[in-house]
């Protein structure tokens, strides 16, 4: 069965003003996203923020209330077939049937995807040190990860999805995972996305990220754009503050009596004048780790000077 | 909380907070009930005796409500198994204890129910040997938690097992009303009463033996049977070649997992019961001609019995969500329900060669089967010496069984694969009321009402004539939903299904002709056209009418959207996934 | 060749693969005319973006560290004689900028520095001859 190869189009993912509740609890508020062919899409928040109810809407496994979403151009829930016929996914959760042998896994999936190539999952079976009379529900938590990946990668997929790929692994499968995913992309055309916690992995593979708030979406750009505009600015005060002090166009406060790091957002260049007005100077100034990006967005995004959505790219 | 005991206590009632006050309502309603009305009902016999079922009934009920609550199980999701409350094996208290406080509390509380009905609803009526009852409801359920936490990894053996000891629980209780006739010492009261505290301390040590190796770990002997199983399996021989397309290998999946199950069931019917049964009665009078449909009943009656469990997207799972490992397979919904479509179809296929396998045997090597010869006269007064006619109705027979168990396993999918638990339950409860309410409210009927009765022996052909309506307008409905669930559908699938259900549906009326010619229906239904003369022609016509209403057809063409709906997470539960 | 990179920095990760193949090349443990991975092999080695190392690439191709031969991979330039004299100069420089913000925040003057600095050089000397 021939699937129709995706549309040259630009974007892989297109969501547009995508919402989502369950009964009372709003899990996706207004999310409108872009993944350009070609990259890798890191999507980063809190457990919680909605990042796995995002990927079930671009596998179809969530109908669309509100908003669009179109993968490779269709939408998933009215053509599954054309659509998941070029993902491969691996889920957080273990969903391998544990009766199944590896190579049945194999043999299985391979009936679905034309394009599966058997050197390539043999290689990788080997490179994974997976038995393939094995059944699943004997398989580690790592092992069973490295199994869904295989299954997941074997058919060169143009769009890889993983969500939370490295929860709870140890760091030798965790490295496993990233190779793939570079290799992935290495190959021209391909995308993945990807959601995580580990904000060092994100921060050395992505080079786009969205990043996610309780249902909204914070941040989304180019990586090394949102890292330019983020700095980290220590400030001396001349008198010991008691509490902290308010700064215009701050993400986040935190420091101590005389010094404070404000964590600041593309407003670098009006920060000294703020600064000599509150009576403090610079006296140290950095480029923000992701991980401190994060935590200011995640603490008080209204903190920031737009709130809400922040499109940099 | 001061104590453990009192924490975990209060576990209990938290958890089936409202299966308690259930309990006491339905004591309440009883007693209200008594007070208010029983004088009415007690004036005459008959009426005695409905309160007294009445009774009984909500008696049962609130004891069976008792054992829900403190069956005190959890699903593991480590071990997927459902058994002892594992999140209470890191707290600083022995497991004896653990073990100990369910069985007490149920216990107690069991009795204390127990104690409610007597003291309250049943002062009127002398109940026989009421400690006796007091005693077995105690034991029983130690015994019921006992095999719930030790059998939590086996699920099915532990059902089958249940089943059998409340099996032979009921023939125990009644032991001690036969000291009249068998004056044994053991059948008396007290001998038994002392039997049975024995067998439940010895259950309760089993039990504390049991959960404190699960607690720890489990041991070298965890499991045993499975990982036997497994080494069994690993010896047969394992498919080696690839998938010819995706239908196919949905198709293995769908065989992999619930394909063997009602072969295996009937196989092991067939060989533990039927069998040895055959064996031991082959010189009993018409043993042949009483089990020969009950052997040909029993499939079709299995099939019916698991039909819920096969319409859920997962036989072995309660979860009615289509699990996100088929979920995102590029396969079609339609492929999906072809694929289960298929797999019941061989199921049923491969059962019935079994049964037919011993038949053959059963027939030729050890059955008498002279007492066929009823028959047999039958057939030759109808059809004359020709075999034709009887290997054609033997061939059409069994057709219609394969048929028939089919229908059952797949005719539940369109509630089933919706993944909305409301309906699934729903349906299945109305099933049962509608059993429950049609058989008694019928047989009440036969047995009080003059009226009817006079009716029916008037004109016996008027409740035929009752049936055909209600068959007819059946069919209508059938064929005017089959447009409607159908018409999404290709028209491809949709004409292949068609010529199968025009190739079912002819075979079952061809059954339902040659088996009813002539006078063949008078000869087998003998007794009942005695009581009921009906007319044989109008039978016939009433049984083709049967046949059409019989193969599935509106309900498979809602199938397909139920899984749609299913799939894209339309009934999923509130709690955030 | 062998890179280490740490993203928690500040430093993008580009610059430090720039960083330190300009480094190895000064010190000698890269010669003129060696080949250095293609991009896609030092992304799977470091786990990183391929786009990041090619960003690398460009960046040392366009100072004149490395050029690229078409289909024949990416090699250390021959020409490298003069280059390296002023990229060494170009690290030290911002080592000196660091040291002297850091020498007028602590209030030492530049006399002070440049005695510091030659009391270990020769202590430097010294170890040498001891080796």
């Amino acid at each position: 069965m021939k699937y129709p190869s995706p549309s040259s189009a630009e974007a892989v993912v297109d969501i547009r003003d995508l919402s989502r509740c369950f009964g009372s609890k709003t899990a996706l508020d207004g999310v409108s996203l872009f993944v350009p062919r070609g990259s890798i899409f890191g999507l980063v928040g809190e457990n919680g923020a909605g990042k796995t109810t995002l990927i079930k809407h671009i596998l179809g496994l969530l109908r669309a209330e509100t908003g669009t979403v179109r993968v490779f151009g269709h939408d998933p829930v009215a053509e599954p077939v054309a659509v998941l016929g070029s993902i491969g996914y691996l889920s957080e959760q273990p969903d391998l049937p544990g009766w199944m042998r590896l190579e049945e896994l194999l043999r299985y999936t391979q009936a679905f995807y034309p394009s599966w190539d058997s050197a390539y999952a043999e290689k990788l079976r080997e490179q994974f040190g997976l038995d393939p009379s094995q059944r699943l529900r004997t398989l580690s938590k790592g092992q069973r990860a490295k199994a869904g990946l295989l299954a997941a990668q074997a058919h060169r997929p143009d769009l890889l999805l993983l969500d939370e790929p490295s929860s709870g692994l140890d760091p030798i499968v965790r490295r496993d995972i990233l190779e793939a995913v570079i290799r992935t992309v290495a190959e021209e055309g391909r995308t993945v996305i990807f959601s995580s916690h580990l904000l060092e992995e994100i921060e050395r593979v992505s080079d786009h990220i969205a990043m996610l708030h309780r249902g909204k979406v914070v941040m989304c750009g180019r990586l090394d754009e949102i890292k330019a505009q983020h700095r980290r600015v220590t400030l001396h005060f001349e008198s010991a503050q008691a509490k902290p002090p308010a700064i215009a166009g701050a993400l986040s406060v935190a420091g101590l009596g005389k010094e404070w790091t404000v964590i600041c957002n593309g407003a670098r260049v009006q920060l000294p004048a703020v600064a000599a007005e509150l009576g403090a100077r610079i006296v140290e100034e950095h480029g923000a780790s992701l991980n401190e990006i994060f935590i200011a967005h995640a603490h008080e995004p209204s903190l920031g000077s737009t709130g809400g959505a922040q499109s940099i790219s | 909380m001061r104590s453990p005991t009192a924490a975990l206590l209060w576990e209990i009632r938290k958890e089936k907070g409202w299966l308690f006050w259930l309990v006491i309502a339905l004591i309440f309603f009883g007693w209200v009930l008594n007070a208010l009305w029983g004088g009415n009902f007690r004036a005459t016999e008959d009426g005695r005796q409905q309160l007294l079922t009445l009774d009984s009934f909500l008696a049962c009920g609130s004891v069976f409500l008792v054992f829900g609550i403190f069956h005190y199980t959890e699903f593991n999701p480590q071990k997927q198994w459902t058994g002892f409350p594992y999140h209470l094996f890191t707290l600083p208290v022995r497991t004896w204890r653990l073990v100990a406080l369910p069985m007490i509390a149920g216990v107690v509380a069991a009795e204390l129910t127990y104690l409610a009905w007597v003291k309250l609803i049943f002062v009127h009526n002398e109940l026989v040997r009421p400690a006796w009852f007091a005693v077995l409801i105690g034991t029983y359920l130690v015994f019921f938690q006992t095999i719930l936490w030790a059998l939590a990894g086996f699920r099915i053996l532990r059902i089958v097992i249940l089943s059998l000891v409340v099996t032979s629980l009921v023939g125990v209780a009644f032991m001690p009303f036969f000291s009249k006739f068998t004056p044994q010492w053991w059948l008396s009261e007290n001998v038994l009463i002392a039997a049975l505290a024995v067998l439940a301390l010895l259950a309760y040590l089993t039990a504390w033996n049991i959960v404190s190796r699960q607690r720890t770990g489990g041991g070298i002997r965890e499991n045993w049977l499975k990982k036997r199983a497994d080494q069994i399996l690993d010896l047969l021989p394992r498919r080696q070649s690839a998938f010819t397309s995706a239908p196919a290998a949905q198709f293995w999946f769908e065989w992999r997992r619930s394909g063997l199950l009602l072969p295996g069931a009937v196989a092991a019917i067939l060989l533990l019961v039927v069998g040895p049964l055959s064996w031991h009665l082959r010189d009993e009078a018409m043993i042949v001609l009483w089990m020969l449909p009950q052997t040909l009943a029993m499939p079709v009656v299995l099939a019916a019995a698991m039909s819920k469990g096969f319409s859920k997207p997962d036989f072995w799972s309660t979860n009615l969500a289509l699990p996100s490992f088929i979920a995102t397979r590029p396969l079609a919904t339609g492929d999906m329900v072809v694929a289960k479509l298929k797999a019941a179809a061989l199921s049923a296929a491969v059962t019935w060669a079994l049964v037919l396998t011993f038949l053959c045997l059963w027939l030729t090597l050890w059955a008498k089967v002279d007492q066929l010869s009823m028959l047999r006269i039958g057939f030759w007064m109808v059809y004359g010496h020709s075999v034709y006619p009887q290997y054609a109705i033997a061939a059409l027979i069994l057709a219609a069984c394969v048929l028939l168990t089919w229908r059952f396993l797949v005719g539940g999918l369109c509630v089933g694969l919706s993944g909305n638990r409301r309906l699934f339950i729903g349906s299945a409860a109305v099933y049962c009321l509608a059993a429950i309410l049609g058989i008694t409210s019928f047989a009440w009927l036969l047995n009080h009402d003059q009226h009817f009765m006079a009716w029916v022996r008037h004109d016996p052909n008027e409740l035929l004539r009752v049936f055909e309506r209600v068959v007819a307008v059946a069919i209508i409905a059938k064929f005017w939903l089959a447009a409607y669930s159908w018409r999404r559908i290709s028209w491809r699938r949709t004409w292949q299904y068609l010529m199968l259900w025009t190739d079912a549906t002819l075979l079952l009326v061809a059954l339902a002709t040659l088996l009813w010619a002539d006078g063949c229906l008078t000869l087998s239904l003998m007794s009942v056209l005695d009581f009921l003369p009906l007319d044989p022609y109008r039978l016939e016509c009433f049984l083709i009418l049967i046949g059409l209403v019989t193969v599935p057809f509106a309900r498979l063409g809602f199938a397909p959207s139920a899984l749609t709906r299913n799939r894209h997470g339309e009934f999923i539960a509130k709690d955030a996934p | 060749m062998q890179i280490h990179i740490t993203s928690d920095d500040g430093v993008p990760i580009y610059i430090q693969i720039v960083n330190q193949v300009k480094h190895q090349v000064a010190a000698g443990r890269l010669t003129p005319g060696d080949e250095i991975p293609p991009i896609r092999v030092l992304a799977e080695q470091l786990l990183i973006n391929p786009n990041t190392v090619a960003r690398a690439y460009l960046e040392l191709e366009r100072t004149g560290v490395v050029t690229k031969r078409h289909g024949l991979g990416t090699y250390v330039s021959e020409d490298c004689s003069p280059l390296p004299q002023r990229e060494k100069l170009k690290i030290l420089r911002s080592r000196a900028d660091s040291l002297l913000t850091e020498a007028r925040h602590l209030g030492v003057g530049l006399a002070e520095v440049i005695k510091l600095l030659r009391e270990h050089d020769a202590l430097m000397e010294t170890e040498d001859l001891h080796e």
